[in-house]
């Protein structure tokens, strides 16, 4: 109960913290703390896509498609961001949908290679209505959501993670992310239970795909420009990267091995170059090491800790 | 007219055998290890990079330059089976995130040694082949003729040595292989020995059929794992197949879509294939 | 309650450490910061690394020489470079961190148009100047729109005294084909702008169709292009490894007419590549690293200070001639004001490159006079070597 208790008020400080942001922050750095909310937002929207059994190589595909269906509606129909932000979310739904029916029969190593060839098609798709869609060299001259100062887009986006967050939270532990779980873990106990399998992987693709997609509108009308390469396989492995060496075991997964796998590049200097051995490094000793990812890091320390003050007779 | 198809023909062989050459090198690790090594496009690149020193700067000539860059490679084969994929054998998500920060180290590495410098290679065989209106290198014949060499060894390798036999039946089972005794950690070895080893070799051929860069990782990744797909999991002697295919869809798409155009769909046939027929031409089901 | 309060610590100081940086202050020196947004990594690298020790050179022959001096103070010119990584969202950042928190109001490099534009996108309304290094003419990265941008080469810039060339030298030759690739946008971008130039010369171009960037095999791309028999193979873009990947190819399918790049894919790299055979008789108008008609300019202050740095890389002069053009643009305007220097820069009669001297151009073709049109130099491969055929001056309408 007492840890708990004392989980929540560390978070409750971490948002109050946040919230400050702008008094204490360079306009810079919010830029930074915007992205890492977006990519916190993405990276656990993979979480609930990863907990269905799927393991989803193609993530990004799905901010793109949001991103370029508000960004298109926006641009060519002079319609404002505030409509199509959510149409956004819904186009990203719909594919994974569509997407979700066929590749349910998936399974594992299947599903993956699917996916990672699904995020490439999207991607490369960007040249079929160039005209559209600013082809290859991308769609600028979007409608932002606010001008040009940088404090607004930083409490949405706070805002809006901690909304997204708070959803996919309570949409795993419910029962429909229970069903998520058992799917994972035995597709032939979920079916004697008289669950549908496959329904089921659908409705996580969906979610995981809507909040992507989400995610990937506001930042077209943050960016004010989206370009193809932004969503390819790069960006889908680095989902996850972030997923799998924060720890795919806990909720918090995701968000800390975004934020500290996202930001280490920027806090490397000019040392930028070498920011992928780090993150490599990490993924290696997450694997190696630590298999529940960073996240369980603070309970080993506190395990050891305890651990080497019993031999030492001192508890 | 006769000689057009003829003509597209020689287009898809020629394209074919240098995806089929690169895919076999995963497709070794893929079916027996049932790992998916996203570092096989950067070892592929970083052995033409190896041939050319071999070759180039210490003026051993290509045809010295290439068996030195496959044992090379080979050898690296071996250093990470044992370091990076054995630990991870029966975990998929583990060895693809292991593979994921092996191609990532391997790149940057590349980026940062190499850096963005293109380089070319003498070709193996000079000169070019005419037959009426047909015409294509002589050393693109080379490469067809060394691919259809290593398919038959390999496709004679798995169904006729002990070795091969193994093999198999580490794909196809490996707790039943290791209890009938088969040593699965000799076989992962020599199998990803191969694996890189043709990668390399395929590295070099190709650097100096076409050129070497550094972004060659990238692009022949996307058309081998498309060329898994399509010949199936399981599969070895098959990738002919799913090689022709994919030289096919990129030969004969392109001549009815313009290039930009013709790439997605190909993408999205390989998808779509991957729906209806999981195990592709000749795969087994896992 | 220990473990929720070192999940506290733990967090705050992942944030000191990450605000670390700002807590260090740069000394106050009379300094002018220029910003230089070259990808050291990714795709990018290979075109846009070599700028960065380009403008290093040129920015300590600027400071030997005193450096920039405006309304009689003189200002070393200080370099802060960022990594934009090859991707827009990096240049975002990158440009973004420039502006905001190094406070530059000058701006270096630029090859991509994807990155051009999402430069751009930022720098612009914070009225920041930006000197980039190449635009391929997309009509999104160079419009009135952006008239703090502007760029030191333009691919379409040798067209008219490249081609001309060609007709002199080869007359026999009517139809042309364009190669170049993948752009996007729906707009060919090169064909529209060097297509009419074609045709005032006399020239009909049969095929322009793109290729993907991350090609393989141009086989099937070239004898595309073939089958509309083409008399010259005239490359508007591409790299020198495209370039001679496709001249392989050419050649091997017995494709004999003359082979040029409009865009500098310079002689001995696209050599070194195809090999002497191959390459023979291929042309582009460009420069040399270690040719001795380039102007003294370019030997005694480039190469020499190149070399003795221990680099070679024929391509740092676009750098170089980035930060150069930049500081003659702020001496001749005498201000530091980005906005008063655009103005000043586009009126500008001329601009000294490490080619000889640039003229300002794009009013037509753009809608605005945002290209500096250097001199180059037409090289032809012959035996192996490349040969000086002759300087032309470089235009774009």
């Amino acid at each position: 109960m007492k840890e708990r208790q004392a989980k929540r008020f560390s978070i409750v400080g971490l948002i109050v913290l946040l919230f400050l942001g702008p008094s204490i922050l360079e306009s810079y750095y919010l830029h930074l703390a915007i992205m890492v909310f977006i990519y916190v937002m993405v990276a656990s929207s993979l979480r609930t896509v990863y907990i269905s059994g799927q393991f989803s190589l193609g993530h990004a595909a799905y901010m793109a498609i949001g991103a370029y269906t508000s960004a298109v509606l926006a641009k060519s129909l002079h319609l404002t961001p505030w409509c199509t932000i959510p149409l956004g979310g819904l186009a990203a739904t719909a594919v994974a949908v569509g997407i979700g029916f066929p590749f349910a029969r998936l399974r594992a190593v299947y599903f993956s290679m699917a996916s990672l060839f699904f995020g490439i098609t999207v991607t490369s798709s960007a040249g079929l209505a160039p005209k559209l869609t600013g082809g290859f060299t991308g769609l600028h001259g979007i409608p932002r959501l606010f001008g040009f100062t940088r404090t607004p887009y930083y409490y949405l986006f706070l805002a809006l993670s901690l909304v997204v967050l708070l959803a996919l939270y309570r949409i795993e532990h419910s029962r429909i992310g229970m069903t998520f779980k058992g799917v994972a873990q035995s597709h032939l106990a979920a079916s004697s239970r008289g669950i549908n399998e496959a329904g089921v992987r659908i409705t996580a693709l969906a979610i995981g795909g809507f909040f992507a997609g989400i995610a990937g509108a506001c930042y077209a009308h943050y960016a004010g420009f989206i370009a193809p390469a932004q969503f390819g396989v790069m960006t889908s492995i680095l989902l996850v990267v972030y997923l799998i060496a924060g720890g795919k075991g806990g909720f918090a997964g995701p968000i800390v091995g975004t934020v500290i796998l996202y930001l280490t590049p920027y806090a490397m200097g000019g040392f930028q170059g070498y920011a992928p051995f780090f993150q490599a490094g990490v993924l290696i000793a997450v694997i190696f090491l630590i298999p529940e990812g960073m996240i369980s890091l603070p309970g080993q320390i506190m395990s050891w800790l305890k651990r080497g003050a019993r031999e030492r007779g001192s508890l | 007219m006769v000689s057009q198809v003829i003509g597209q023909i020689v287009n898809v062989l020629m394209t074919s055998s240098i995806y089929i050459m690169v895919a076999l090198g995963f497709a070794l690790v893929f079916s027996v290890m049932r790992i998916m090594n996203f570092a096989h496009g950067a070892i592929y690149m970083i052995g033409g990079f190896v041939c050319y020193y071999f070759s180039v700067s210490m003026d051993l000539g290509p045809w010295v330059a290439l068996p030195l860059t496959t044992c090379v490679m080979a050898l690296f084969g071996v250093f990470i089976e044992k370091f990076c994929f054995r630990p991870f054998r029966r975990d998929f998500e583990k060895a693809t995130v292991m593979a994921i920060a092996l191609v990532t180290i391997l790149k940057t590495g590349a980026d940062l040694t190499v850096g963005p410098l293109a380089k070319g290679m003498p070709p193996l065989v000079a000169g070019s082949i005419n037959i009426g209106p047909i015409a294509f290198g002589a050393d693109r014949l080379v490469v067809l003729f060394i691919v259809c060499l290593l398919l038959t060894a390999l496709i004679i390798l798995v169904r006729r040595t002990q070795i091969g036999q193994a093999m198999l039946a580490i794909a196809h089972d490996p707790e039943a292989a290791s209890l009938m005794g088969i040593n699965i950690n000799r076989v992962s070895s020599l199998v990803c020995a191969m694996g890189c080893g043709l990668a390399g070799l395929a590295g070099g051929l190709v650097g100096s059929v076409l050129v070497l860069h550094v972004s060659v990782a990238d692009s022949i990744l996307v058309r081998t794992i498309g060329v898994i797909i399509l010949s199936g999991i399981g599969s070895i002697g098959g990738i002919w197949a799913g090689g022709l295919a994919m030289g096919a869809l990129d030969t004969l798409g392109p001549y009815f879509l313009p290039f930009v155009m013709s790439d997605p769909f190909e993408f999205a046939l390989v998808v779509l294939i991957l729906i209806i027929k999981p195990q592709g031409f000749f795969g087994h089901e896992l | 309650m220990r473990r929720g309060l070192l999940f506290v610590a733990l967090a705050s100081i992942c944030i000191a450490v990450g605000l670390a940086p700002i807590y260090t202050s740069a000394a106050e020196t009379k300094v002018i910061k220029i910003g230089a947004v070259n990808s050291l990594t990714g795709f990018m690298a290979a075109g846009e690394s070599p700028s960065d020790p380009g403008m290093k050179i040129a920015a300590d022959w600027i400071n030997d020489k005193g450096g920039v001096t405006v309304k009689g103070v003189k200002y070393k010119v200080q370099l802060v470079t960022e990594d934009p990584k090859s991707s827009a969202e990096g240049m975002a950042a990158a440009c973004i961190k420039l502006v905001e928190k190094e406070k530059v109001k000058f701006i270096l490099g630029g090859v991509n148009p994807m990155m051009n534009i999402a430069a751009s996108s930022v720098t612009e309304p914070a009225n920041v100047l930006r000197m980039a290094s190449y635009t391929v003419g997309n009509p999104d990265e160079i419009n009135a729109k952006f008239p703090l941008t502007f760029f030191t080469n333009a691919n379409m810039q040798a067209a008219r005294p490249l081609l001309t060339w060609l007709k002199e030298t080869y007359p026999q030759v009517k139809t042309l084909a364009f190669p170049h690739p993948g752009e996007g946008g729906g707009l060919d971008s090169r064909r529209k702008n060097i297509e009419p130039i074609a045709n005032k010369l006399g020239f009909t171009v049969v095929f322009s169709e793109e290729f993907p960037g991350d090609m393989v095999d141009y086989t099937a791309y070239v004898k595309k292009g073939l089958a509309t028999n083409p008399d010259a193979w005239v490359f508007t873009d591409g790299w020198s490894y495209m370039v001679a990947a496709q001249i392989k190819v050419l050649r091997r399918q017995g494709f004999k007419g003359p082979i040029l790049s409009i865009d500098p894919a310079i002689v001995s790299e696209v050599l070194q590549l195809a090999g002497p055979e191959l390459a023979e008789g291929y042309a582009s108008a460009s420069w040399e690293m270690f040719s001795s008609d380039m102007k003294p300019v370019f030997k005694k202050e480039f190469v020499a200070r190149a070399l003795k740095g221990g680099h070679s890389n024929a391509w740092m002069a676009w750098g170089f001639n980035d930060l150069w053009a930049t500081v003659q643009a702020i001496e001749s305007a005498q201000s530091l004001d980005p906005v008063a220097v655009a103005k000043h820069l586009r009126s500008m009669k001329k601009v000294e490159t490490l080619w000889g001297p640039a003229v300002m151009g794009g009013q037509a073709t753009f809608g605005i006079q945002s290209c500096l049109c250097p001199p180059q130099a037409i090289f032809v491969a012959k035996k192996g070597k490349p040969e000086f055929v002759k300087w032309v001056q470089t235009d774009v309408p």
